[in-house]
């Protein structure tokens, strides 16, 4: 019963992203009908407006969507359970701010040589990054009290987004606009190779954590039950924590330092399906990929003419729910995800 | 002479140095004597430096003393009033202000940065009620949470009306422009929140213990709670009303002054004041002087620094936080 019952939950909200990727794409300063968009996209269509204003420069933007999405929301549940906090995610911890910093210097430098930087080499620095936030945000995580670790996030995210600020704003006196894309989120590059490149990376790092959920199952019941159940912990942990900055990576790449979609995707499909690792992935990957489409939408087609960086719209989406599930649990939060 | 003394003397004499580098030093560095002397210096000197240098003294004094007053009465040693997204609200206020049309004079920016501070206090208030009563560490987690939240918003607005470049200093912080009118309403602000905490210094030290003794000794909570919040409402609200949103400085300054010399609120009270205004006016020299021609963003500097202490004090605090 209940089994069926996930199934439908999960076509559900998977035909929800699919009617929200249709309306990115059909819905914008020139408007097209969603029956046109999906010709275009079969290739079916040689309306070369069409064609330009989807495949040119409405795609790219929803495909940074799906990546970012998709990787916060994987990264922020295995956050989750490793450090047993059901609000952890790689942005309250710091590793998105750190990853990012990681970024930015590697443009300064690239800038101050005077070379130019590959994909390849801003991964890496993005990489670097994350692992040195991650590292210093671990140490706070000796004291095993939840909300500490994620305090211990929060001021370095607040010295990291400092050192990015200081740096955008040497670059570019006057730009203020270009420095918010690395501290709060946007989609910088639209370049369909570098999205196409991240897009495969995304797929493949998304599949290895589907092929983790057996450690993720035996994480919840906590270390303990979990090495009784013949779980090597410290290497899942490992494993697991290898996976989530990969994740990080690819999404702070692809699109900053957006916030908390790793901490509201999971939570959200957690109260559909509970805690079943088994549903809890596929539905938490569909669920983050759901929300960023969304924000994409809202930051390109609410104001009008004006489009907002995309993650100050994931902002003032996320962090306020990010509030409520803080205020509003009392006793869960130090039992980690059960 | 006592280890206190000692720190009261080394402050003071920091304090004087900053005041002296931040006068003098920056892109163009002036001869004291200049001042004395008419020409383009001294009026350099008098219109720009001398009223620059006044106010980071004074806004980091607010702050500082915002930070300790809010660090005692809510038993918490890291609250400050940044954290809690006061100083966010007014930032948010004052750009909405001047967005929708109002002349940011000294006045309207200040009453403007009231109103914000004040929501935004009100607003934290209640989540704190309303969730699991005040669990401090959960307050401050929901407050920095809160508080990216109205920078967000502020961000936003400002991006969409296009007006990231009219409001650069109050969304990065700083103190560049300022004259002899923000001057005035720091020098009101600072009399009122100093005023306020050296009248009742010994109610706000008793508000330190716990609640039995304290309603023992027959002092009044509401009227002191009361107090407490106009002093940071003033402390927040004027302060980004003329230098922007800087955060952390309530927060770092009180814990280093209470880390090399640990003592009631009446106590550090003095030092800690010092220590604000030293470390503030050193920042505004820092952020003139470091890279020629430009201006270093205030906030960027401060959330470094009090980030660092912040994290310090989460990792490896295992006393410093009490539960």
């Amino acid at each position: 019963m209940t089994r069926h019952w996930h199934w439908f939950e999960l076509i559900g909200v998977a035909g929800l992203l699919v009617a929200a990727m249709i309306a990115v794409l059909s819905v914008g300063d020139i408007s097209l009908s969603p029956a046109t968009t999906i010709r275009v996209l079969l290739g079916q269509s040689s309306d070369f407006q069409a064609n330009f204003v989807i495949w040119q420069l409405r795609f790219p933007r929803l495909l940074a969507a799906l990546i970012t999405g998709s990787t916060l929301a994987l990264a922020g549940l295995l956050l989750q359970t490793l450090t047993q906090n059901a609000l952890a995610d790689s942005s309250i911890l710091g590793i998105n701010a750190g990853a990012s910093l990681g970024a930015v210097t590697l443009m300064v430098v690239a800038g101050m040589i005077g070379t130019h930087y590959t994909s390849g080499q801003l991964s890496l620095a993005v990489l670097v990054g994350a692992l040195v936030s991650c590292t210093l945000v671990m140490l706070v995580n000796r004291q095993q009290n939840a909300i500490r670790i994620l305090l211990g996030g929060v001021a370095l995210t607040a010295v990291m987004n400092g050192f990015i600020l200081l740096i955008e704003l040497q670059l570019n006196q006057f730009d203020f606009s270009q420095a918010l894309i690395w501290l709060s989120g946007s989609f910088w590059n639209t370049n369909l190779t570098f999205l196409t490149w991240h897009f495969w990376l995304a797929v493949g790092l998304g599949l290895a954590t589907g092929l983790t959920i057996p450690l993720l199952t035996g994480l919840t019941l906590g270390p303990g039950m979990a090495e009784g159940i013949g779980v090597n912990v410290k290497m899942a942990q490992r494993v697991l924590m290898a996976l989530a900055i990969g994740l990080t990576t690819i999404a702070v790449s692809v699109g900053g330092a957006i916030s908390f979609v790793g901490l509201m995707a999971p939570n959200i499909a957690k109260r559909f399906v509970g805690l079943r690792m088994r549903w809890l992935v596929p539905l938490s990957w569909i669920m983050g990929m759901l929300i960023m489409v969304i924000a994409e939408f809202i930051a390109t087609n609410v104001l009008g003419k004006m489009s907002l960086p995309v993650g100050l719209v994931v902002a003032m989406i996320t962090m306020p729910y990010f509030i409520f599930q803080l205020f509003s649990q009392r006793t869960t939060l130090n039992r980690g995800t059960h | 002479m006592t280890r206190r003394g000692r720190f009261n003397l080394l402050v003071t004499g920091l304090l004087l140095v900053a005041i002296g580098l931040d006068l003098f030093g920056g892109a163009h560095w002036f001869s004291p004597l200049s001042v004395i002397s008419p020409g383009t210096s001294q009026a350099v000197l008098l219109g720009m430096r001398f009223p620059r240098t006044l106010c980071a003294l004074m806004v980091g004094a607010l702050l500082a003393v915002g930070g300790l007053l809010l660090q005692t009465v809510s038993h918490n040693p890291i609250a400050d009033p940044s954290i809690l997204g006061i100083n966010a609200g007014a930032t948010l206020a004052l750009v909405i202000g001047g967005v929708s049309g109002v002349a940011l004079t000294v006045g309207h920016a200040a009453l403007l940065a009231l109103i914000g501070a004040g929501l935004a206090y009100v607003i934290v208030l209640l989540l704190a009620v309303a969730g699991t009563g005040v669990d401090p560490l959960r307050l401050l987690l929901g407050g920095t949470v809160f508080s990216g939240f109205i920078s967000c918003l502020t961000y936003a607005i400002s991006v969409v009306t296009n007006t990231t470049q009219a409001f650069r200093n109050l969304l990065i912080g700083g103190f560049s422009g300022v004259d002899y009118g923000q001057v005035s309403l720091l020098a009101v602000a600072t009399v009122i929140v100093v005023g306020l905490t050296w009248l009742n210094r010994a109610s706000f030290t008793l508000m330190a213990l716990d609640h039995e003794t304290f309603k023992g000794l027959g002092a009044s909570l509401p009227v002191l709670w009361g107090l407490t919040t106009i002093v940071i409402m003033v402390a927040a609200a004027s302060s980004v009303a003329v230098a922007g949103n800087i955060g952390f400085v309530g927060l770092g300054v009180p814990q280093l002054v209470n880390a090399i010399i640990p003592g009631s609120f009446k106590q550090n009270l003095g030092p800690t004041l010092l220590t604000g205004a030293g470390f503030m006016t050193l920042a505004d020299f820092c952020v003139k002087g470091f890279v020629a021609g430009t201006e270093l963003p205030l906030a960027a500097l401060s959330a470094i620094i009090g980030g660092i202490a912040l994290f310090g004090l989460v990792a490896f605090g295992q006393k410093v936080i009490r539960l």
